[in-house]
């Protein structure tokens, strides 16, 4: 190796001029990834939609004098009033209370019992699990490919060619309404679609010459996997995750509204809704309609939050 | 193509394996529940085990499982000694009877000490009753037991002297309380293989009786609303994938985005309240009593509606993709420069293909579309296949729900094989390979 | 030729043309100022690297530049009338008709669905009023005229059934049909193989005495335009930097690019001992990044003075078609150089001589034999679902035996799927060996890398071809290469990173590229990163899995020769892939042609490059495009495409395309179809797989002469 230094030192003044590129810390750079929202009208709508939920849901003990649990039977099913910005359910409850609570529970807190709750909502729980699930099983199928890929591969195309509303109703049923429950249930039914992804992402990073050098620096498996290729697949990973948090909130809806989700008393959008219905026809529709509104609203802002940033960021390309 | 059609069919069976067993683990996971839903709340748990015992839910898990998938009665005709029948009557309930060597149609009931047997020729309905004592027979330790068919279709074994309490349950009547009872029951099923779903514990009746109604009604459902769907969304679709960043273009995605991710429940509510309450032109609820669902089309309205808008969005939206996709590739570039006019270039090269995705994700879609139109049955009481599905999951309702459950997923990958036949129809770079 | 014929009426008038495209930054230019003519019967090349605009004209011309290009000035006149400025429903009536085009890949070019007779008839029926069978008649009889087989047949399949070169023949056939006045194509054999790629030049070159369309040819390769064009335009970051007579160019380049372009690549034949290449420092700028008001190859020209950066130079003629965009063209051949560089590579060029006789100690590093790889694949039976199916193998390596001598270099060439790229996988143990023997450092090493021990993992390291994915990018330069020095603990922890400087160093990186990640560098510069983590383990062979093929041709040379140097100060050994034979007759000592699977030819590199050839050897070498307008080549084509690997040909892999075994052999070569052909043992070394007899194949002719 003796030469090898002189030939360095005697060239050293010979290497090539380095262009000028300006070095952006990595802030400035988040920063201009971020700022591409404001140039699309309808990501900043969505933008706006999910942060108002963001912050009722955050500060709802304070944008409200009730809980959502106090019953107030003198004045049952009546519209919005002073008192009751929204007006009430059947039992006299605030349906502002119930409804900016609900919030609270599908993006901010993970009731686990009664009086002991974790932080991240239960639709956000529902995406992690089954992120942190699918990626683990499509990186390992995907890089080992063979007889694991097989089966594994197997296994998922059958649980996705089970109409998801089975699923949910199979699950649920056998596992009882509680908050837990439905991520468990989230996670099961949103796997098999990351793993795919984790997958087909990880068959087209593994032909890339970059895990061809890790390997013939005899590299183990792991390493390749999650330091060498996961990294690389983060981009539509998160994408999917963002797309699947509105899905999630979709999904916690409609388990609630079929009295699959979170049991009352706890204000559950979808419950609110299921149990609302019943006082339409009888000519008092708040109840049911507020929630609605809620939940399309925070769907829809997420959804075209993501469509505009996408849309935005292909722009020029 | 013969290879990808056989796989799709293993994938069908293992789905469907997995599926019933997983709704099997459901009972197992809390088989009190089932009697209490069935009996009500207030049960003692005597009357608890002997229902279960007479219900088959004691055994264990993988015994039912057996029994639901290929039958009891092949196992039941080895201790009784003679062929069983299944017969149907006239309002619609299923019998089991013994075949005596003759060709009449036997069961047993025990009246004290006495073996009384019924019989009755399989063409006249009318039943004779005799004692039979002599079919009792001497187990080792000298008690006298008998095997036979009992008159609430079980196979059951009575031991004399055992003086079993068994608590029965007659509708309308409320609980019985009977000495005498059998020491084991074996329930009788055909086997839902050989085309027997069982007998639903929510109503009583054989599940085949009311799942193809309940079908039906969903198919008419979802087959208006696929029918009014398909065309507007492709052509759409098409449209706005054409002129991509047009107004049109913004109006029509952002619009079918909006639609088709907000939950069919919210939808539903949203089109009651402005249609039913406050144009009043429709009604909000579906009330069919006995007449099938295209006699009353007022009432069709909403729930077809629902389906159409969450759908049109979607389809709308992947045609679009799809569309704009193929405009930008290099053989429609190809096609503009060998200077087409513009609508040769739209139908002969470019909607084949931009079909082509649509096409299977749609399909793929059914999967979605069936938790869809669960919930619009839901929220319009619509008596379809749905929310039989739902109520007999609540209930717990093994029979009911294994059928349902075994229908959405023949649908679900039928419509993807389907979905893969026309897919290699329209691409001939798969056809002939 | 173009001189023959002065009067040859003008078909195309490009003049003053500017193109610039919209984008989030602002307006880019991508094209400046560019004029030229082209004439009935001639055709123009337009060369250039990537980036440099030429697709840019090309769709300039026909007014296609999309929804964010516009064209900002110039005129542009066909067949005298003005193109620009016209509707879109007059364009519509040209194209096609009196304007035609041909793309780089024509699988992407033809509509994946629509059987190709459709797409071809539709061409006449949209422009005249031809009934639909006489249509489909004049396709047949254009496909039969670009010389496609079972021309009725091929009109009712569709794209993917059939081979890559015909289907260029395809586009080439709807180009022609209606006899268009112009005939522009992009890169139109690009991504075909070389026996292809001459075969389809070829034609073009008949069409053009056929049919005498005016044409222009783009490309970045000096050869095939060397072949092809009369008029030669050199384009440089959006500007045309000369013009003139092809011959005149080649004879005497005026313009600094020009000349660093030719000095860039190695003319086929040339060799590492006796001759150098001259890269051109740095790299393409980015439209946005172009000087503006001075020559815009100043930062990159070895010839630049201060008063090259006081304005534009505008073209300089230099005879009568002939001109440059250098304010010293006219003298720059007797112009001192004003960049130490070249010194430096001349400098080189000393030490290597001195150090050739050095490196003939005769040890073995690596040998193999009778070397085998096999991908199993699924077959289309029923039964293979259950595993009872046939198993079917690519033999995609098939009895290869092959020895590399320590500090020396093997070639390995041969067209794309010949099995180059398995046999580097089979050796460096990514894949598992289907049979045979492997003998690494005089160690047996059968087995694959992840049961290979680590001190023989890092005596064997690899280059690969992609700029774009050879490193993970989502780590630093540094990391990276800081990974396998941590890995095989080649120093102590704590002098990590001043050996990663060290390293970025031996591969002319400043030390300030260990922070970057690799989407801030350019192709050149992320391959040599990965030449630098392939030293970090300090290997005794290095294997160049193509290094340089997607590299621009100004940077390829400063690659080659920082493989050389470092092959001369580290002593290591190399095998070397590539498809092109100059550059691997340049790069190596010892050489071997693959067919299918198999090594045909194998011997020292000046031996393989005369004869006795072997015949697929012979007919490569009458394909290579020679960048030399006036070097004359035998004309040897193969027909046929090469056989799937699934199921080989019996005999010789090469009977069916093979032009000499029916003039060569008795009895029509019947032999060939059956027997597996003997090695003839040439020279030393020299070895030769073929049924003909030694002395037969000695007394072919060279393929090329000057
Ligand atoms: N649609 C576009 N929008 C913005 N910039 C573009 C667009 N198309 C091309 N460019 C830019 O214009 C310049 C010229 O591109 P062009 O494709 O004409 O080069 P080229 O010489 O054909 O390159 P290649 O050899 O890679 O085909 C490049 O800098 C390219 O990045
Ligand atoms: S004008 Fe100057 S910088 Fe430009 S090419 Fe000529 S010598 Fe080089
Ligand atoms: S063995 Fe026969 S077919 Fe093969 S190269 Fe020699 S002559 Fe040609
Ligand atoms: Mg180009």
């Amino acid at each position: 190796m003796t030469d090898g230094e002189s030939a360095v030192s005697t060239s050293g003044d010979a290497v090539d001029p380095i262009p000028d590129l300006r070095q952006r810390s990595f802030f400035q750079r988040w920063w201009e990834g971020f700022s591409i929202i404001f140039a699309s009208k309808t990501a900043m709508v969505g933008l706006f939609l999910v942060l108002f939920w963001i912050f009722v849901a955050i500060f709802a003990p304070f944008l409200t004098p009730y809980t959502p649990l106090e019953q107030d039977w003198k004045s049952p099913n009546i519209g919005p009033s002073a008192e009751h910005p929204l007006g009430t359910d059947e039992l006299g409850r605030d349906l502002w209370s119930r409804l900016i609570y609900g919030a609270r529970v599908v993006l901010v807190v993970l009731p686990i019992s009664e009086d002991l709750w974790i932080p991240g909502g239960t639709a956000i729980w529902g995406v992690i699990v089954a992120l942190v699930v699918g990626t683990a099983l499509g990186l390992i199928s995907g890089y080992y490919g063979g007889w694991i890929d097989e089966i594994t591969m197997r296994l998922l195309d059958a649980m996705m060619a089970v109409p998801i509303i089975l699923l949910y109703l199979i699950i649920m049923a056998a596992l009882g309404a509680s908050a837990i429950n439905v991520v468990i249930a989230m996670t099961i039914v949103g796997t098999p679609g990351i793993a795919r992804l984790v997958r087909s992402l990880t068959l087209d990073i593994r032909t890339r010459e970059y895990i061809r050098a890790a390997e013939t620096r005899g590299e183990n498996p792991w390493h390749i996997m999650f330091i060498e290729i996961l990294p690389n697949a983060r981009g539509p990973i998160i994408v999917d995750a963002m797309l699947r948090v509105g899905y999630a909130i979709f999904a916690m809806g409609t388990l609630g509204f079929l009295g699959l989700g979170i049991p009352p008393p706890s204000p559950d959008w979808g419950s609110m809704v299921a149990k609302g219905r019943e006082f339409i026809l009888a000519g008092s529709p708040w109840a049911a309609l507020w929630p609605s509104v809620a939940i399309a609203t925070l769907v829809v802002g997420l959804n075209l939050l993501a469509d505009g940033l996408r849309e935005e960021s292909m722009r020029y390309q | 193509m013969a290879k990808f059609i056989v796989r799709r069919f293993i994938l069908l069976l293992i789905t469907m394996i997995l599926v019933s067993i997983a709704v099997f683990m459901i009972t197992e996971a809390s088989p009190g529940n089932v009697a209490k839903n069935v009996l009500g709340a207030f049960i003692t748990p005597e009357q608890e085990k002997s229902f279960l015992a007479q219900m088959g839910l004691d055994k264990p898990a993988y015994v039912r499982y057996i029994y639901w998938l290929v039958g009891s009665d092949w196992l039941a005709d080895d201790k009784v000694g003679m062929k069983l029948r299944r017969v149907t009557t006239e309002d619609g309930f299923v019998e089991w009877w013994a075949v005596r060597s003759d060709g009449a149609l036997v069961r047993w009931k025990l009246e004290g000490d006495d073996l009384i047997a019924v019989a009755r020729l399989p063409s006249l309905g009318v039943a004779t009753e005799y004692t039979n004592n002599g079919r009792w027979q001497t187990q080792e330790d000298g008690t006298s037991f008998f095997w036979g068919v009992d008159t609430a279709n079980h196979v059951v074994k009575w031991e004399k002297g055992a003086d079993t309490e068994v608590w029965n349950f007659v509708i309308g009547t409320g609980w019985m309380k009977a000495s005498g009872g059998p020491v084991q029951y074996i329930p009788l099923k055909k086997g839902f293989i050989r085309g027997d779903p069982g007998v639903s514990l929510r109503t009583g009746r054989p599940v085949s009786k009311t799942i193809f109604t309940r079908l039906r009604n969903s198919v008419v459902l979802a087959g208006i609303a696929f029918v009014l769907v398909m065309p507007v969304a492709l052509l759409l679709g098409m449209i706005a994938g054409l002129k991509e960043g047009s107004l049109q273009d913004r109006f029509l995605s952002i619009g079918g985005m909006i639609f088709s991710v907000i939950p069919e429940f919210a939808t539903g509510i949203f089109l009651i309240l402005i249609m039913a309450v406050w144009l009043q032109i429709v009604p909000g609820a579906t009330v069919f009593g006995e007449s099938a669902p295209w006699q009353r089309p007022d009432m069709l309205v909403l729930p077809v509606l629902t389906l159409t808008l969450i759908e049109l969005g979607y389809i709308l939206r992947i045609t679009r993709a799809s569309m704009v996709e193929v405009m930008k590739s290099p053989y429609i570039r190809t096609a503009q420069l060998k200077g087409l006019p513009y609508w040769r270039i739209i139908f002969k090269h470019a909607v084949r293909n931009a079909l082509m995705a649509p096409i299977t994700v749609i399909m793929l879609h059914v999967n979605w579309l069936m938790g869809g139109i669960v919930i619009v049955e839901v929220v319009f009481g619509y008596p379809g296949l749905g929310k039989y599905l739902l109520d007999s999951a609540m209930f717990k309702d093994i029979n009911g729900l294994e059928a349902g459950a075994m229908i959405l997923v023949l649908l679900a990958v039928g419509t993807q094989l389907v979905a893969d036949i026309i897919y290699t129809f329209l691409n001939p770079r798969i056809r002939y390979t | 030729m173009a001189e023959s014929d002065e009067r040859a009426e003008v078909v195309l008038d490009v003049e003053h043309l500017s193109i610039a495209y919209e984008t989030r930054k602002g307006d880019v230019e991508a094209v400046r100022d560019v004029s030229f003519t082209v004439r009935e019967g001639e055709t123009v090349g337009l060369v250039g690297e990537s980036g440099c605009g030429k697709s840019t004209i090309a769709f300039g011309i026909v007014n296609h530049l999309g929804p964010n290009g516009k064209i900002t000035d110039g005129q542009i006149r066909f067949q005298g009338s003005a193109l620009t400025g016209r509707s879109a429903a007059e364009l519509k009536t040209i194209r096609g008709d009196r304007i035609a085009m041909v793309f780089q890949d024509p699988m992407q070019a033809l509509n994946p669905s629509v059987r190709l007779g459709e797409q071809l008839a539709e061409v006449l029926t949209c422009h005249r009023e031809i009934p639909q069978k006489e249509a489909w008649k004049k396709s047949i009889q254009m496909l039969k005229r670009v010389n496609m087989p079972d021309p009725e047949n091929v009109m009712r399949r569709y794209t993917h059934q059939i081979s890559g070169g015909q289907q260029q023949r395809v586009v080439i056939a709807m180009a022609m049909l209606n006899n268009p006045a112009l005939l522009i194509m992009d890169e139109p054999t690009t991504a075909l193989d070389v026996t292809v790629e001459a075969a389809v030049l070829d034609l073009i070159e008949e069409l053009k005495s056929d049919f005498n369309a005016a044409n222009i040819f783009i490309t970045h390769n000096l050869g095939v335009v060397a072949r092809v064009s009369d008029q030669l335009c050199v384009m440089y970051a959006g500007q045309m930097v000369e013009k003139g007579p092809v011959v005149d160019i080649f004879k005497r380049p005026c313009h600094p690019y020009t000349r660093g372009l030719m000095a860039a690549v190695p003319k086929l034949g040339d060799s590492k001992l006796d001759s150098m290449l001259y890269p051109i420092r740095g790299r393409v700028p980015a439209p946005a990044d172009r000087p503006k008001n001075a020559c815009i190859f100043a930062p990159r020209c070895d010839y630049a003075t201060d008063r090259c950066r006081e304005a534009r130079p505008s073209m300089i003629q230099l005879s009568a078609e002939h001109a440059a965009r250098c304010i010293y063209a006219e003298e720059i051949e007797d112009r001192p150089r004003t960049n130490r560089r070249r010194r430096r590579v001349e400098q080189l060029a000393e030490a290597k001589k001195e150090e050739v006789k050095v490196q003939t100690a005769d040890e073995t590093i690596l040998e193999s034999e009778n070397l085998k790889l096999y991908y199993p694949t699924e077959s289309e039976s029923v039964m293979s679902i259950f595993g009872l199916g046939e198993k079917l193998y690519v033999k995609a390596v098939d009895d290869v035996s092959l020895r590399l001598a320590k500090g020396r270099t093997l070639g390995v060439v041969g067209e794309s799927g010949c099995g180059k790229s398995s046999l580097v996988k089979g050796l460096i143990g990514l894949e598992p060996l289907s049979g045979g023997k492997l003998e690494f450092l005089d160690v047996e090493v059968g087995e694959e890398v992840t049961h290979r021990s680590t001190h023989l993992i890092k005596e064997m390291q690899m280059v690969f071809q992609n700029p774009d994915s050879t490193l993970n990018p989502s780590y630093t330069v540094g990391k990276q290469i800081a990974r396998p020095i941590r890995r095989f603990k080649t120093v102590p922890k704590g002098q990590v990173k001043q050996e990663v400087v060290r390293l970025l160093k031996a591969v002319r990186l400043s030390a300030a590229y260990y922070d970057r990640l690799p989407r801030q560098l350019s192709g050149g510069e992320k391959q040599r990163v990965g030449i630098a983590r392939a030293l970090a383990s300090r290997p005794d062979l290095i294997i160049c899995d193509e290094p340089v093929s997607a590299l621009d041709v100004s940077v390829q040379a400063a690659v080659i020769n920082l493989l050389l140097e470092i092959q001369n100060t580290f002593g290591s050994s190399m095998i070397f892939i590539a498809h092109d034979l100059s550059v691997v007759r340049y790069f190596s000592d010892d050489i071997a042609v693959m067919y299918l699977g198999r090594i045909v030819e194998i011997g020292p590199a000046e031996k393989i490059y005369e004869p006795p050839y072997h015949p697929y050897t012979e007919a490569l070498l009458a394909a290579v495009p020679i960048a030399d307008p006036e070097a004359h080549q035998k004309e040897i084509r193969l027909s046929g495409n090469v056989p799937s690997a699934l199921n080989p040909p019996k005999g010789c892999h090469f009977h069916t395309r093979c032009p000499r075994r029916k003039e060569m052999l008795p009895d029509g070569g019947k032999i060939c179809e059956t027997v597996d052909p003997p090695w003839r043992q040439s020279a030393k070394g020299h070895r030769i797989l073929c049924h003909i007899p030694l002395e037969d194949l000695e007394k072919i002719d060279p393929v090329i002469h000057r």
